[in-house]
């Protein structure tokens, strides 16, 4: 019989017999390149490697300057050299820390890589990794070290986000399988297709570097996605730029696959047919150019969302939100003309008609098999609960304008650009309305949340009453039923309703 | 307090002081490691070969036909005449909505079958962007054209003659994607861009009338096209030389894709030579 001391000190000393292995962060690839294996084993090698080469492995990132990244750059001068691996150096500005394992180009015509094993900056004393071959370095050389900015983005993205967003930026860390059971949350972001739903950018165009630190700070309302405020601001600065590189990385290799796509196996698992002039043509004779195209084209997309006529800004302030504004949102939003109601439902309770519909994948042109709207990553998606006052982009008015002029990235919800500027705002002041005072108008415009009896939570105290007895709650996906006409047909706006105080 | 009780208590903190080292000491630096940087320089990109290139001398016209082999399948009715669940009073309201996905005309011609140049021949001269806007309407909550080919850059009104609202979803794979709302009977046109050249035709969808779907392409030179309904197709101004020509279908393999990957065609300068193709029906995955 085992004693139980001899049971405890065993559970004890367990973590250590676990220990840590020898745990090696690797990226993982699409799935694609496993596939392309099967068929073209030349061109997923000529997968991995390409992308071994321009962006390396967590262990050993590569800044590679094509790539629109902050990596941390900072510059100077050497000034003597004790050894072949020990500069005295003059640097344009301070280093953060010890600069320990950064990228040392020296010289500019033909520059020399070296690694930089620490800074001593008493003593600005830059010692250098061994390399064979290294050359000796002349007082006066100009000298960059490059990475410190990518190197803390690593670690830190390595401890407060790859739990979820996966070593690799794919969604699909060790605990996003928990998330992914819960239907209620969307599945941690999947950097690879360069999507991030919540921008502040124009319809079509990425998030900006503004748009990520805004989501790490305020995290995602209503969702797993928490606030990393208590973050130092250049912590910040990195994750934001390792997370773009994870993205970049990601978005390329999706591109390059897609480049790769004729390759694939056939439904019947065999390689293509003509396989060999395939190959020669996509993944031998094509495949760099292939590659710089995905890179550029993603460089160039990352690169637009900076600039600032890409970001949606209203030309004019916020209109007063008044019940007049109000009800022209709620007119808007219920009118057929551009269908708010058919996805958020009348009472905005993200229950609308649309709901029912079978929507088809755009990358196989059939119906999923479950009606339901998709988001780009295929997953099931709701749109917004309108009454709970949670916006997972932002509660401010300037947030939900900019929802409602560019729309969801990667998801159904358009942008309505093409609604005059002052409906945009009228829509905003309705929706942020619905939470405190509810989605439905009576017929004297007040507002009310729907209910048996509408009328008992607002203010009967200007002597109006109502006659008509109303319809029941619209906590059921509906279309818009002829039935209820209370709710499908315009309320009249009248100026004398704007005497109506607002919270 | 027993000596079994004292041996426990004394194990148990013998173990925990162990497991504490065990934290202490940690996992070494494991994935939260510095990590080693190497920098590549950006620019290296593909090489341009230093030879030059010789103009290519006059145009020529290629004209063909695209058949199908076989009794085409009769269209699938989406939505029967003033049965549409959306929008009832506008959708499928004259006509009833027809999959268009595979039309087959006249002759057993074969419609909206995209005919293209990929990427343009060294030493052709391309001519400007037209300067007049391609339009894509929507009637009866269908698109309108079904296939469309425009070039990058050229402007493209998006319009509307339904009294609903609809949004155009375009899924292109190398330019900027639009998601936008067009309000009912937008007649000015909500004007959209093309900023990259495609290398395949993409889908275009409604997400709030589910069947709606059309495929565009964007090109960044004037040669490419679609059959008419009758199969018929022609391709004027291509460069007098050598060319390899894609033959996309939505329909082909079942899924989308290449009817034929390289049409390998030889245009002469002011000639037009012709160029029929056949394709059987399990081309369609039929």
């Amino acid at each position: 019989m085992i004693s139980r001391p001899l049971i405890l000190t065993l559970l004890a000393l367990l973590p250590l017999a676990v220990g840590c292995g020898d745990y090696q962060a690797e990226f993982v690839h699409d799935e694609r390149v496993e596939e392309l294996q099967k068929s073209s084993p030349v061109a997923a090698v000529n997968v991995r490697g390409i992308l071994a080469e321009h962006f390396g492995s967590p262990n050993t990132l590569v800044a590679w300057g094509a790539l629109p990244i902050d990596f941390g750059e900072i510059s100077g001068t050497v000034l003597s050299s004790t050894d072949i691996n020990t500069l005295r150096i003059a640097l344009d500005s301070d280093p953060p820390g010890r600069l320990g394992r950064v990228a040392v180009v020296l010289g500019t015509k033909t520059p020399h890589n070296r690694l930089a094993a620490d800074y001593d900056a008493a003593n600005r004393t830059l010692r250098l990794v061994p390399q064979d071959g290294a050359a000796a370095v002349a007082p006066g050389t100009t000298i960059r070290l490059i990475g410190h900015n990518l190197q803390a983005g690593r670690r830190l993205f390595m401890q407060h986000c790859m739990h979820c967003h996966g070593v690799t930026g794919d969604g699909n860390g060790p605990t996003a399988r928990y998330i992914a059971n819960h239907r209620l949350n969307p599945r941690p972001r999947d950097y690879r297709r360069g999507l991030f739903k919540f921008t502040s950018t124009k319809n079509g165009f990425y998030a900006s570097r503004d748009d990520l630190r805004r989501t790490i700070t305020q995290g995602l309302a209503g969702t797993y996605m928490p606030s990393f405020l208590l973050m130092e601001t250049e912590e910040l600065d990195a994750i934001v730029e390792y997370v773009r590189f994870l993205a970049m990385r990601g978005e390329v290799e999706r591109r390059l696959l897609d480049h790769l796509k004729d390759l694939m196996p056939t439904a019947d698992g065999k390689p293509p047919a003509d396989l060999k002039s395939l190959e020669k043509e996509l993944a031998v004779d094509g495949f760099a150019e292939a590659f710089a195209d995905a890179a550029s084209l993603v460089a160039e997309n990352w690169s637009n969302a900076e600039l600032p006529e890409n970001s949606v800004n209203p030309s004019q302030a916020r209109l007063p939100d008044t019940a007049t504004s109000r009800l022209k949102g709620r007119n808007l939003f219920i009118s057929t003309k551009i269908n708010c109601a058919k996805c958020h439902g009348e009472g905005g309770r993200g229950n609308g008609a649309f709901l029912g519909d079978f929507q088809k994948n755009p990358e196989t042109q059939q119906n999923y098999e479950t009606p339901g709207l998709r988001d780009a990553w295929h997953n099931m998606i709701r749109p917004r609960n309108l009454t709970s006052g949670v916006y997972r982009g932002g509660r401010r008015p300037l947030d939900v304008f900019r929802r409602v002029t560019a729309g969801i990235k990667a998801t159904p919800m358009a942008g309505f650009a093409t609604l005059p500027e002052e409906d945009r705002w009228h829509l905003v002041n309705y929706v942020l309305s619905i939470p405190i005072d509810g989605a439905f108008f009576d017929e004297h415009g007040h507002q009310y949340h729907g209910g048996t009896n509408p009328h008992a939570d607002h203010d009967h105290s200007d002597g109006h009453s109502h006659e008509t007895p109303h319809a029941t709650d619209d906590s059921q996906p509906k279309d818009s039923s002829p039935a209820d006409s209370r709710t499908t047909k315009p309320v009249p706006t009248k100026s004398a309703q704007d005497k109506k105080t607002q919270p | 307090m027993t000596l079994t009780q004292r041996t426990v208590t004394l194990a148990t903190l013998a173990s925990l002081a162990v497991t504490s080292t065990g934290l202490l000491v940690g996992c070494g630096e494991g994935a939260s490691a510095t990590p080693t940087i190497t920098y590549k320089p950006g620019g290296d990109t593909a090489d341009t070969n230093g030879e030059p290139v010789t103009q290519i001398d006059g145009t020529g016209t290629l004209t063909g036909t695209i058949k199908l082999v076989g009794t085409a399948p009769t269209p699938t009715v989406i939505v029967a005449r003033g049965t549409a669940k959306r929008d009832p009073s506008v959708c499928g309201a004259a006509t009833a909505i027809v999959d268009q996905s595979l039309v087959v005309g006249t002759g057993n011609g074969i419609a909206n079958v995209f005919i293209y140049i990929d990427k343009t021949p060294p030493g052709a001269t391309v001519p400007p962007v037209p300067t007049a806007e391609a339009f894509f309407d929507q009637k009866g909550c269908v698109f309108v054209p079904h296939a469309l080919v425009v070039r990058t850059g050229q402007t493209l009104l998006i319009k509307s003659q339904d009294d609903a609202g609809h949004n155009t979803h375009t899924y292109p794979g190398r330019s900027r994607s639009f998601n936008g709302a067009i309000k009912a009977l937008e007649r000015d046109g909500l004007p959209i861009v093309y900023n990259k050249h495609e290398r395949l035709p993409f889908p275009v969808k409604c997400d709030m009338h589910t069947w709606m779907q059309a495929f565009h392409l964007a090109l960044d030179h004037p040669w490419g096209t679609l059959t008419k309904d009758d199969g018929s197709f022609e391709l004027k101004d291509l460069p007098a030389t050598d060319l390899t020509l894609r033959v996309w279908h939505e329909r082909a393999g079942g899924k989308g894709g290449f009817l034929k990957r390289s049409l390998k065609v030889t245009i002469k300068k002011g000639e037009t030579s012709a160029q029929d193709l056949e394709f059987q029906l399990s081309d369609f995955g039929l």
